[in-house]
């Protein structure tokens, strides 16, 4: 009887398995969760968000862009609107997170200055949205000044990420506040908010220098300049066109040129650089039809950065190589001590404004300073500082630059260039400086850069100085100096 | 001995609700088998030049008419609108989903997005269906600016607030006046939504059995794909030469992407919009666009080292651009699946399995 209940039980258990097969329909399930490593996302792609706007000042206010960004100008064409407008995140809950940092997507121009009217700001108490922001306690996040990059790029560049992790363990929100005045009203356009877990990674980077060369895709974002470039040899481009690329040396006939990549397994010809061979020992030893057994191998050359009429980027003027060996060929290039177009950035030179509201700018593709703003001639002491350069173990460097300097009282007392062995940073009157002579600079009455050098800088030989353009005007007169492509050589 | 008897019925019980087990195995309805198309009365293209208007109120409030969010009606009291095709598309692989792609097999034919609100269509419209719809009381409209069949729907997510300023009769201090009174009138997206399923299948009607032999598709060149105008929407191509680049897309122009992004479409972190992946031939570029919920759009994006057939169903997308822009690429490829990657792309696949 005990083992009859038994064999009823389990048939019993059988039925019930099989009865409850019944059809399960195949659902759609999202297969990748939302990353925990993101805290708050707001991309403004199609509106604001949770965000919320407060003005304070002017009748212009942050506002959803329909080309997919949020946008604040108090720039009216063809009037200027003085403003201050704030663009506030939601709360963003950082109590469970140690570190944390903030990337967004963005282009801040025409500002008066960048540096006091587009800013963020950090709150741990705004907790009214319907109350100004005066209303709470803000702290300025740190971030380095905004540069005008004088175009509208496409797409918006990023901020890099910046530090969050002062906040951790607080719920805070972060805002991005607009001053415009009635003299000049910037506009910022922002996507692609950010907050993640994990501290701030800033890659520095390489400088396409011989010590540290560009990777293949550090090239193909600074074409223009020529650079050391390293990358793997993964094939050619013949005959030459935007698709005859061949990752392969054995169906190779031809010596006019090979590709580059930073990868020889993952080819992905967006991230590959022809590279020009020029008749002599640059194609001689590079080439994929005698050399075949460089496929895959990563090299090391020297030339311009640009693109082609293929549309690749490519090398040209190739000049000098390091092969796998560490045997080199052609002509050592002679690499700049210093090398700063001021195109986009100031790069590593820095700026004082001893007098006056104005500073140097960005504009042109030059570094540009000038006391002239809407027909008013404004007082100003303006210094444009370099890096330290090493000169201790040289001899003979020059320095040489290009400009253009108009419109001032005396072109020789209000452009003038100074050298520092003892000053370190903030105001110039910190270090100690002394003049360096240069040839006589003249207005050349029209934009026209003239270049100036190379002027000697043998009397610092062994010692290690930055040098500085300084720039005057008052209220009386006040030109405009504009330089770019200054260059220090060995 | 009872025992045995109950024990014996227990088990032929067992046994009658097992073979009991919903299997759901619907008998194929006579009429498939028999292969009865619905006469042919009208084309997607008489659909579309018939009843497809350009009357957006959503996308520039002012003229009303900027034609990239539609629906209107396909009229019921007309004529019987029936159009015949063949299923295109197959949502086995997930990249598409609630929606099927009917194309006209014969010269001349157009395709067409038909939006369904049910997930798992390939099962009921597999590949190869050749199909018959009567379209009398859906909507045609468009979506991003391309054709769709569906039913009208506002999309409350997106709204305008229109301010309108009139004469109105207000009461002010027991008296009747006029007086000038702005309204705030909310305007939301109208779009072609989705069908839902009972309806769907009342108006589709699936006869014969699946044959994909029956697919014509069509052999061009990315150049050709993107001089074809609206004809070539939602149609099933093959291009030839065809490689990956390695590129992204970002308002509709290729970027540089990073080497985590080297794959099909990686997490949208909960929004869920396509993303695309450009490739070239020799005669232009063009965009794949790829779901994440897709099963391969983990799988690592091909080298350019393959070149070789990609087919896909043509899609266009322009949410924005009233006017189009000449250097933004509208066009959207999908694949079905990777098995899409033809010729050229063996290589891929066995890497893939």
């Amino acid at each position: 009887m005990k083992i009859d209940k038994i064999i009823v039980s389990a048939l019993l258990f059988i039925t019930m398995i099989f009865s409850a097969c019944s059809n399960l329909e195949e659902s759609m399930v999202a297969i990748n969760p939302v990353g925990d490593k993101v805290i708050i996302s707001e991309t403004f792609a199609d509106d604001l968000g949770n965000f919320t706007t407060k003005s304070v000042t002017g009748n212009q206010n942050w506002a959803y862009s329909s080309s997919g960004y949020a946008l604040m100008s108090g720039y009216v064409s063809p009037t200027n609107f003085a403003n201050e407008d704030w663009l506030i995140s939601p709360e963003i809950d950082l109590s469970n997170v140690t570190t944390a940092h903030l990337s967004f997507d963005h282009v801040a121009r025409y500002f008066g200055n960048a540096e006091t009217e587009a800013t963020i700001w950090v709150s741990e108490n705004y907790n009214n949205v319907d109350s100004l922001p005066r209303s709470a306690t803000w702290t300025q996040l740190v971030t380095s000044t905004f540069v005008d990059p004088n175009a509208w790029p496409t797409p918006l560049p990023s901020s890099g990420q910046i530090s969050l992790t002062s906040f951790a363990g607080k719920k805070i929100k972060i805002a991005f506040k607009y001053i415009s005045t009635a003299t000049k009203a910037g506009t910022w356009e922002l996507k692609n908010f950010l907050v993640e877990s994990g501290e701030a990674v800033n890659i520095a980077g390489n400088t396409g220098r011989e010590a540290a060369p560009f990777t293949v895709s550090e090239a193909i974002n600074n074409l223009g300049v020529p650079k050391y470039v390293k990358g793997y040899v993964v094939g050619y481009n013949w005959p030459i066109n935007a698709t005859s690329n061949f990752f392969s040396a054995d169906t190779c006939t031809q010596k006019a040129n090979i590709i580059i990549s930073d990868s020889y397994t993952d080819i992905y010809i967006s991230k590959c650089m022809v590279v020009q061979l020029p008749l002599g020992v640059v194609r001689d030893s590079l080439n994929l039809k005698d050399r075949k057994m460089l496929l895959g191998k990563q090299i090391t050359v020297y030339g311009n950065l640009g693109t082609s009429s293929t549309l690749l980027p490519e090398m040209s003027n190739t000049s000098y190589f390091i092969l796998p060996s560490g045997s080199t060929g052609g002509v050592k290039p002679v690499e700049p001590i210093l090398s700063e177009t001021f195109a986009t950035t100031f790069g590593s030179f820095t700026k004082q404004s001893v007098l006056g509201d104005q500073a140097w700018s960005i504009s042109f593709s030059a570094a540009t300073m000038t006391g002239y703003v809407s027909s008013v001639n404004n007082a100003n002491e303006d210094w444009l500082i370099s890096p330290q350069i090493d000169l201790t173990a040289i001899s003979t460097a020059k320095l040489s630059f290009d400009h253009a300097i108009r419109y001032c009282t005396n072109p020789v007392l209000d452009g003038t260039l100074w050298a520092s062995e003892d000053y370190v940073s903030g105001l110039p009157a910190t270090g100690t400086w002394t003049q360096i002579v240069t040839p006589t600079f003249k207005d050349p009455g029209s934009w026209t850069f003239s270049n100036i050098g190379p002027i000697s800088l043998a009397s610092y030989s062994g010692k290690k100085i930055r040098f500085a353009f300084k720039y005057l005007s008052t209220s009386t007169k006040a030109g405009t100096w504009e330089v770019k492509n200054v260059l220090v050589l060995k | 001995m009872k025992n045995k008897n109950i024990i014996g019925a227990l088990f032929a019980l067992a046994i009658l609700f097992t073979g009991c087990a919903k299997t759901e195995l619907d008998p194929i309805p006579f009429s498939q088998l028999k292969g009865d198309s619905l006469a042919t009365t009208t084309t997607i293209a008489q659909l579309e030049a018939g009843f497809m208007t350009n009357i957006d109120v959503y996308t520039d409030t002012l003229s009303k008419k900027a034609g990239l969010f539609t629906a209107d009606i396909i009229p019921t009291d007309t004529t019987n609108m029936v159009i015949n095709g063949i299923v295109t598309s197959a949502d086995v692989s997930g990249n598409i989903y609630k929606y099927i792609v009917v194309q006209e097999t014969g010269l001349n034919g157009q395709a067409i997005k038909i939006s369904i609100d049910a997930g798992s269509l390939s099962g009921i419209y597999p590949l190869g269906q050749k199909v018959s719809i009567r379209c009398n009381n859906l909507y045609i409209g468009k979506y991003a600016q391309s054709p769709q069949i569906g039913i009208k729907y506002a999309n409350m997510t997106k709204i305008k607030v229109e301010t309108i300023t009139r004469i109105d009769t207000i009461h002010n201090n027991s008296t009747y006046v006029l007086d000038t009174v702005v309204y705030n009138k909310n305007i939301y997206r109208i779009e072609p939504g989705r069908i839902p399923l009972p309806i769907a299948m009342k108006a589709i009607h699936a006869y014969g059995m699946p044959d994909v032999t029956a697919i014509k598709t069509d052999t061009m060149t990315i150049a050709q794909i993107k001089a074809a105008g609206t004809s070539i929407f939602n149609k099933l191509v093959c291009i030839k030469n065809a490689f990956f680049t390695g590129n992204g897309a970002y308002s509709g122009k290729p970027i540089a992407i990073s080497a985590a992004e080297l794959i099909f479409a990686p997490s949208t972190n909960g929004v869920g919009y396509p993303q695309s992946r450009e490739i070239q031939d020799g005669t232009g570029s063009i965009f794949v666009a790829t779901s994440e919920f897709a099963n391969f759009a983990n799988k690592k994006l091909p080298s350019s080292m393959y070149k070789g057939n990609i087919t896909a169903i043509v899609g266009w997308y322009n949410d924005k651009d009233v006017s189009i822009n000449s250097s933004k690429i509208y066009h959207q490829l999908t694949l079905r699946s990777l098995n899409d990657l033809g010729k050229g792309y063996e290589g891929y696949q066995v890497g893939n399995n």
